[in-house]
């Protein structure tokens, strides 16, 4: 299990930070005594190359080993051990090279000292390095969270067929394949059209206009023999707004709304008008009823919410929405981008 | 039987008539459209029996049954909602699902002919309006809970605030009816007016207590204690035959 390629930050923290160690070391080294190229050479080679090569070893160790997923608990005595075991090792090394070296050993303190520094450089280095990864994983989780939970709104936001639409269209069928088999083989043929398109559309994202609206127009027109003659539908769709396209079930939401809500709640039924006009990049839809708009479901009830919600899950602020009544008519009308971005 | 169909849809009323042909023994008197022909059809008819959607223009089938002072045997037809069924409890009605499967219709008419046999008296003649008896069946509803049960079964009704409380089993829905308006329509041989506050059945009795304050209790089967005054509780001895 080796740990991911690390990026260009990772290159570049690891530059500056090591570089500006090494800097601050040898900037002190030379300030402080007669310089001697072997000591610059040592200092060269433990702070620049020691420290930059143990902390990424450390890197992979860290990850190999699972130390992410740890606990506070028990990743701080972890890091305690490696810092100490660290900087103890560094100093320990550069001593003993002294001695071997045949050199004046520095006074205790000035090893400790060394050793603390070693210590407090990486101490500095594993503050920034978690302090990353946290943030990083903590981001990612975000994104992860975002993209599924707008996955299973829009799945659940998606417009199904009405039931109660359904089993009365089959109630009737079954009526009009004893009495008119002729029309009953005109009915099959349209809720089969309607039944194919709704369960595509789970699959997918955006239809043409045109395509909705035939399918619209099937579904009026079986709501019809439903209804006898309580149902007059009204047409005016200007062929350039055709090409435009939307979320699938849109339109028909809103028809099965006007329906449910309007038509079929008036004994002497009306009219079911829609119109649809795109100029400037957007589309402008009207889906409109006989009846009266019920005080307390100002926003249609739970169909044209989930409407809302959708729309604003797949079009942000692009699409507007909105239910008024006019008159003892209520007018739904959408606003949106010719496609969606 | 006499069988009135009440559904929005011609089409539907079309197929449930012709289910209803491999059934002589149902006679169709009526249809209607809406919750207001079907109130109408239901005065002007000798219905015994009542096939209901429950969605209509304007008004649900339960706001039919509400206004009916009496309720004729029932079968709720429905295309989806069945779920507002279950709030029924299962013996006083049947629910057929559209489309509607002739071994289902034919299993709900046993039924409805067993209920007519065991209770329910013959077809109530139409047009004079009768006061509620014992074997009537009334609708009763309390939030999402339904209920179809005889006067005879209903132990008291109480006064609560402008309504009512039917007393029954382990249930007390309350009712869209002043206990006045109730009393005005059922049988004074069946519910007496023991207080301001209380309409009993007399059916229920078990027996009448002094109590402390000069007055009378009546102890009602099922443990209910409704107080009486002097003098109502002489009226009360002599419509009990006592």
């Amino acid at each position: 299990m080796r740990p991911p390629a690390p990026g260009r930050a990772y290159w570049i923290c690891q530059a500056a930070g090591w570089g500006g160690f090494l800097a601050y070391v040898l900037g002190g080294y030379l300030l402080s005594v007669p310089p001697n190229a072997v000591d610059i050479a040592s200092i060269v080679f433990f702070n620049g190359v020691v420290c930059p090569a143990a902390s990424h070893a450390l890197r992979r160790w860290m990850y190999v080993h699972g130390w992410h997923q740890l606990p506070g608990r028990r990743l701080f005595p972890r890091l305690i051990g490696v810092v100490a075991g660290f900087a103890g090792g560094l100093s320990g090394t550069v001593v003993l090279g002294l001695v071997l070296a045949g050199r004046p050993v520095m006074p205790a303190s000035g090893a400790f000292g060394m050793a603390a520094g070693f210590a407090m450089a990486l101490t500095g280095w594993l503050t920034i390095y978690f302090a990353v990864q946290t943030r990083r994983r903590r981001d990612a989780l975000q994104l992860e969270l975002a993209v599924v939970s707008r996955d299973a709104q829009l799945q659940s936001l998606r417009a199904q067929l009405n039931p109660h639409f359904l089993f009365n269209c089959l109630n009737s069928l079954r009526h009009l394949i004893v009495t008119q088999p002729a029309r009953a083989e005109v009915m099959v043929t349209g809720l089969a059209e309607l039944l194919r398109y709704s369960l595509a559309s789970d699959r997918t994202d955006s239809v043409a206009l045109s395509d909705e609206l035939r399918i619209v127009d099937e579904y009026l027109a079986l709501e019809s023999v439903r209804l006898d003659d309580r149902l007059t539908v009204e047409r005016a769709v200007a062929p350039e707004a055709l090409h435009a396209r939307i979320p699938p079930m849109l339109i028909q939401t809103l028809a099965d709304n006007a329906i449910k809500h309007g038509i079929a709640e008036l004994p002497d039924g009306g009219i079911v008008r829609i119109e649809a006009h795109a100029a400037n990049g957007r589309v402008e839809i009207l889906v409109a009823n006989t009846g009266h708009l019920k005080a307390p479901a100002a926003n249609g009830g739970r169909g044209l919410g989930n409407t809302r919600e959708r729309l604003r899950l797949i079009y942000g602020e692009a699409a507007t929405f909105s239910l008024q009544e006019i008159r003892g008519t209520v007018e739904a009308r959408l606003a949106l981008p010719m496609a969606p971005s | 039987m006499n069988a009135l169909l009440v559904d929005d849809e011609r089409l539907a009323r079309n197929e449930l008539r012709r289910l209803l042909t491999a059934h002589p023994d149902v006679t169709i008197v009526g249809e209607a459209a809406t919750v207001g022909e079907a109130e109408t059809r239901l005065r002007d008819l000798p219905v015994d029996l009542l096939f209901l959607d429950i969605k209509m223009p304007g008004a649900t089938g339960f706001d039919l049954l509400e206004r009916l002072d009496r309720v004729p045997l029932l079968v709720f037809t429905t295309a989806y909602d069945e779920f507002a069924l279950r709030a029924f409890e299962v013996n006083a009605c049947d629910y057929l699902l559209k489309p509607i499967r002739p071994d289902r219709l034919a299993a709900a008419l046993d039924r409805m002919r067993t209920l007519r046999s065991a209770a329910h008296p013959a077809s109530p003649a139409p047009g004079a309006p009768r006061l509620r008896s014992a074997a009537d069946r009334v609708f009763l509803r309390d939030g999402n809970r339904c209920w179809i049960v005889t006067m005879g079964e209903i132990v008291f009704f109480e006064t609560d605030g402008n309504y009512a409380r039917a007393y029954f089993g382990a249930n007390r829905p309350l009712i869209r009816t002043s206990l006045n308006a109730l009393e005005a329509h059922v049988d004074p041989a069946l519910f007496f007016r023991a207080s301001r506050r209380h309409l009993i059945n007399l059916r229920f009795v078990e027996r009448i207590e002094a109590a402390a304050d000069d007055g009378y209790v009546v102890n009602l089967r099922g443990g209910h204690l409704v107080p009486v005054s002097r003098r109502q509780s002489r009226q009360l001895r002599h419509s009990l035959g006592l």
